[in-house]
């Protein structure tokens, strides 16, 4: 049999480890989000992933947070943060979206993707984007 | 055939681990670099837990396994001297090649491993992103046949967990290059930097544990350029911080695309074992894919390293 370390002393230099490590990332910085600068970073990363679209139009939400992106022809596509990094997916389902005064939510039917995205951008943009979406949300028209 | 005692290095290298993690966190600072995110980090780490969690509730299921085979079919008594064990450590680790190679090429045990290719960061701690589901997946089945040979099942476990130790440590952006011979043997950070790489030209490649021979002599050996940087993740990078979701997305995913109706049996069985973006209907990416298609953007880097040549135009077929 193998020599191990006795188990409660293992737990608590797992647990006592895991804390201080995550304590120090976030003590240097390491909680602060990703944001994106403008509708042409938006671009970049959704076509680093998805090469074969062109973006004909971008929705930025006011605090950088995430993109919508329309094309000539597809799904649209988002891009928002996670963490100090961005993710971008195609929008081709979604499970419910919620148009508000000032932003859009979306809660997209994926298992990977569980957290909702906010939007923020003025009332026009966000109402046509809603009818965009609408569509494409669970029991949509 | 009884053996001596050996320590379980995995449990005995966290207090390594965490001390690394800590310097790597303050050279990165120092270096003005952002290499941690704090939920990624804890998603890591809670992985890693979950994993020795893992071997203590199952491990006894695959250490059963090897020793049921070891004590009734050995070819050999190999025995416990010093070349024994330094045989058993470069057979297991053309073992752990072969083994990670399916793992990338194979979508049963792809389920099991992606997560730890998940983070979209590269550092010590993506090293303990480690997963929970790899007696489920029967990785256990690639070390029969070093148990078959003559190898002690608890000699396997040993050198195994030297293997893991070692890989720790290449898990970082902190250190360039080393010296070419070191390069040329070993698994460095540069190479597996690449083998976390989700750019085309770096996607499934650089299997190695320890040695990285075996990539040079399979063929599937790709070196980092200094031309273009590493973009860590998944294809689909995932939107999710939980481990959980971490841990068993692939096999979530697994399940309904064997059960969705219509599928021939080829069809489902091809979504369990076929390659990782296969789909009946052609409408998801696979490695191959993804390399073709950056080809068909880049002609100019066609036949490169881990890039496959432009595919020749189809021959006109001639009446006979």
């Amino acid at each position: 049999m193998a020599l191990s370390i006795e188990p409660t002393l293992l737990i608590g230099m797992v647990v006592g480890g895991v804390t201080l490590v995550v304590l120090t990332t976030h003590w240097l910085g390491g909680s602060e989000p990703a944001r994106l600068s403008d509708a042409d970073e938006a671009r970049r990363l959704y076509l680093a992933d998805h090469p074969d679209q062109v973006p004909a139009d971008v929705l930025l939400s006011a605090d950088g947070s995430a993109a919508l992106l329309a094309f000539d022809a597809g799904p649209p596509g988002l891009v928002y943060a996670l963490g100090d990094r961005f993710v971008a997916r195609p929008v081709r389902q979604l499970r419910t979206v919620e148009l508000g005064d000032d932003h859009l939510v979306l809660r997209l039917g994926d298992f990977v993707s569980p957290t909702p995205v906010r939007i923020a951008a003025d009332a026009g943009a966000l109402a046509r984007w809603h009818d965009r979406l609408r569509p494409l949300a669970a029991g949509g028209a | 055939m009884e053996g001596p005692e050996l320590p379980n290095v995995t449990e005995l290298a966290v207090p390594g681990f965490i001390l690394f993690m800590l310097g790597e966190l303050a050279v990165s600072r120092w270096r003005g670099q952002r290499t941690y995110e704090t939920r990624d980090t804890l998603a890591s780490l809670c992985m890693g837990a979950g994993n020795l969690v893992e071997g203590v509730l199952l491990g006894f299921v695959a250490f059963g396994a090897l020793l049921w085979v070891h004590q009734r079919f050995a070819l050999f008594d190999v025995g416990w001297s010093v070349p024994a064990f330094a045989l058993c450590f470069v057979l297991d680790d053309l073992r752990y090649y072969w083994f990670h190679r399916i793992s990338h090429e194979r979508r049963w045990f792809w389920a099991s491993h992606v997560n730890h290719h998940s983070s979209q960061h590269y550092n010590l701690s993506t090293a303990l992103r480690q997963t929970w589901s790899g007696t489920i997946a029967l990785s256990f089945l690639f070390r029969l046949p070093l148990a078959l040979l003559g190898f002690h099942p608890v000699m396997l476990a040993f050198v195994g967990g030297l293997n893991l130790v070692y890989q720790f440590w290449i898990h970082t952006e902190q250190i360039r290059r080393f010296p070419a011979p070191i390069e040329y043997v070993f698994n460095t950070p540069s190479h597996h930097r690449v083998h976390h790489a989700r750019n085309p030209r770096y996607l499934d490649a650089n299997y190695a544990g320890t040695l990285v021979i075996w990539d040079r002599m399979f063929g599937t050996f790709v070196p980092e350029r200094d031309d273009e940087p590493c973009a860590y993740g998944l294809v689909k990078n995932l939107g999710t911080f939980n481990p959980l979701r971490i841990a068993w997305h692939e096999w979530v995913g697994m399940a309904r695309d064997v059960v969705q109706p219509g599928l021939t049996p080829r069809e489902r069985l091809s979504y369990l074992f076929g390659p990782p973006g296969y789909s009946h209907d052609g409408s998801r990416l696979t490695t191959r894919d993804l390399k073709e298609r950056f080809v068909r953007a880049h002609p100019e880097h066609a036949g490169e390293p881990g890039l496959p040549p432009l595919e020749a135009p189809a021959p006109e077929r001639v009446a006979s």
